[in-house]
């Protein structure tokens, strides 16, 4: 079936089209059986009418008749007879009728040669006829009989069973025709119940892979699309079991984490001031001491700063973080983070203006905080901060001009604890960074990524949607400009 | 375009499933046998009469047709022809006038006689219903399934036999 063009695709469309096709190829398999059976049926019974008329018309005529007959006798059996006739004997002739052409050497042949009534259907002009044919016998007391040289021809007319064959045809024809509509009917409401089942099948599955787990089917029936929608169900209800049960794995090990940082959290405080003070009296030790005492005050924050990071990233885990929008000056707030950090004089911070936007201003120090920090400790100067926005975003874009971003996939950075280079396995960093400065964008509706730049190292884009009504030709402006402004750097 | 040819295939299929059924009228044949012919022709009509050691012996009239099952009777109670007599025959059955009452109903043939049983001989019925029975073979009837009743003027209507035409 497939491959060929005229089959149509559709489920539906293939169902209408067999039943049609089967309606009615069956019709006309029935219709045209029972028509051809009582067409032969009408056929020899009208034959066999004729012949049993012509041989009681020629019983009841012929014993008044002469014989050896004479002409006028001969004329009497025709008479008998009626209708169109030839009777022969010997040299005489009497005949009427002008259908007598139709007339066979055939059927001559048969009744010269032979003792019985024969027959031979002809169509001619004036459309089908009957010719019978026959000798009359004598018959002796004995009951053998011969035969008397008198031969009787006579022609019938079928076309009254021509028309009746005529009028059971035109009955064949609109059984056919009428089982078509029929057909294609029966085949939409089967088909409808039979695909309706389907569809609802791939409804849920569609569900299914939409997340929703909960979806059931509710078969009906016991066959095999009840069958299949239990296996469905079935299926959906071990799917929704282990991804609950991975679920709640996942949590319990994302809460473990959070607890085991809250835990840490206190300890290392406390760890952390009696560090300070150690650091504080190592002044009159050696070197030497003072060395190792500044180490490990520099470890033990680098450690207080991993639990706040693993907390962070717990918070996030756990939909636990809320964003505190208000509307500031981005370029403002970027400059204010590279003031706090001391990092205005090695980075380029570039401004168009005032650009307004609902952010909290937290996660943004810490994500612009992150990306410069990153852009500081794993590229080359200069860092180019770029501050832009169009009428839905505004965007920091942190360009270094270092190496650029590690082989693969630009976006390994963000994976946690991803480690660049494992000889620089000990950064300052706690792994987390990206992964953290990436949540805090997403949370916002915005996002961070990472791509190479040419003639450049490695560009972090923070984008942000500045969550702003659009009102004013100012932000329009903006935006032109902007796009101007990528257009440019894009090629 | 491929709806249109897909269209015009269906199309051809149904034309395919229905073909069988279009036009088969009545159409020529070839000569067939279809019973045995007719018959009842004859150059005259056979009566019974009685030869001299009792026998029943069929005489042919020259008629020139084969007649009636009445005419035959008729024939019959007319008495022996000259050539009759001479060849030694005589009927059993008074000569009449009397027109006797015959009614074929096919497979039942009953004959009023005008005669009481006295006057007819030990063979008259008998000759009366060979005779009649001459006529139903002759007009191809099939004498074991014709009954022929004999009613005569002083007794009822009694089936008779011919004993030599069964």
């Amino acid at each position: 079936m497939r491959g060929a063009s005229w089959w149509p695709s559709g489920l539906r469309a293939r169902m209408v089209l067999a039943f049609v096709l089967v309606a009615t190829v069956a019709a006309a398999a029935a219709s045209g059986a029972g028509y051809a059976a009582a067409r032969s049926s009408l056929i020899d019974e009208t034959q066999q009418r004729a012949v049993d008329a012509l041989r009681n018309q020629i019983g009841q005529a012929a014993p008044a008749i002469g014989y050896p007959p004479e002409r006028s006798d001969l004329d009497q059996l025709r008479r008998s007879i009626g209708g169109d006739a030839l009777i022969t004997f010997e040299g005489l002739t009497s005949s009427a009728g002008d259908t007598l052409g139709l007339l066979s050497d055939d059927i001559r042949a048969a009744v010269a040669g032979g003792d019985d009534v024969v027959a031979q259907r002809v169509v001619s002009d004036a459309g089908p006829k009957l010719v019978l044919g026959t000798p009359i016998q004598l018959t002796e007391l004995d009951g053998s009989r011969r035969d008397s040289g008198v031969r009787v021809y006579v022609v019938r007319d079928l076309r009254p069973t021509q028309e009746q064959l005529d009028r059971w045809e035109r009955v064949v024809m609109l059984t056919i025709a009428a089982a078509l509509p029929v057909a294609a009917v029966l085949a939409l409401v089967i088909s409808g119940s039979v695909l309706r089942p389907v569809r609802r099948l791939g409804q849920s599955a569609r569900e299914l892979a939409a997340g929703n787990l909960h979806t059931r089917l509710s078969p009906r029936g016991h066959d095999e699309l009840a069958e299949l929608a239990t296996t469905f169900n079935h299926t959906a209800e071990t799917l929704e079991h282990t991804v609950g049960e991975l679920r709640d794995r996942e949590a319990q090990a994302r809460r473990f984490v959070g607890d085991v940082s809250h835990e840490l959290r206190t300890p290392l405080t406390v760890l952390t001031s009696v560090m300070e003070m150690l650091e504080n009296d190592a002044a009159d030790r050696s070197p030497q001491d003072r060395e190792l005492t500044t180490m490990a005050v520099g470890e033990t924050r680098r450690l207080a700063r991993l639990v706040e990071d693993l907390l962070e990233i717990s918070r996030f885990d756990a939909g636990a973080s809320a964003l505190r929008l208000e509307e500031i000056d981005i370029g403002r707030a970027v400059a204010d983070t590279l003031r706090t950090r001391g990092w205005t004089e090695r980075v380029e911070l570039t401004v168009p203006g005032v650009v307004r936007a609902r952010v909290d201003s937290r996660r943004l120090d810490v994500a612009v905080s992150t990306l410069v920090a990153n852009a500081l400790h794993h590229g080359e100067p200069p860092v180019v901060i770029d501050v832009r926005a169009d009428a839905d975003d505004v965007t920091v874009s942190v360009t270094d001009h270092g190496p650029g971003l590690p082989d693969g996939d630009p976006d390994q950075v963000f994976v946690r604890f991803y480690k660049a280079d494992v000889a620089r396995a000990r950064s300052d960093g706690s792994g987390l960074g990206l992964s953290i400065a990436r949540a805090n964008a997403r949370l916002h509706g915005g996002d961070v990524t990472a791509a190479d730049v040419q003639g450049a190292g490695a560009r972090f884009v923070l984008r942000l949607p500045r969550g702003l009504k659009r009102s004013g030709a100012e932000g329009v402006a903006d935006a032109e400009d902007d796009e101007a402004g990528d257009d440019d750097e894009n090629r | 375009m491929r709806t249109v040819d897909r269209l015009r295939r269906a199309l051809l299929v149904v034309a395919l499933a229905t073909m069988p059924i279009a036009g088969c009228g009545i159409g020529p044949s070839v000569v067939t046998d279809s019973g045995q012919a007719p018959t009842g022709l004859a150059a005259g009509t056979t009566v019974f009469f009685v030869d001299g050691s009792g026998d029943l012996r069929p005489s042919t009239r020259d008629t020139g047709r084969l007649g009636t099952v009445h005419s035959a009777v008729q024939l019959l109670l007319t008495g022996p022809s000259g050539t009759e007599v001479d060849a030694g025959l005589h009927s059993d059955l008074p000569s009449s006038d009397i027109r006797s009452g015959v009614v074929d109903a096919g497979d039942r043939i009953t004959i009023h006689l005008p005669f009481t049983a006295d006057e007819t001989g030990p063979n008259g019925v008998e000759q009366v219903v060979c005779t009649i029975l001459a006529v139903v073979v002759a007009s191809g009837r099939d004498p074991g399934r014709v009954r022929v009743s004999v009613s005569l003027t002083d007794a009822g209507t009694v089936d008779a036999t011919c004993p030599v035409i069964t």
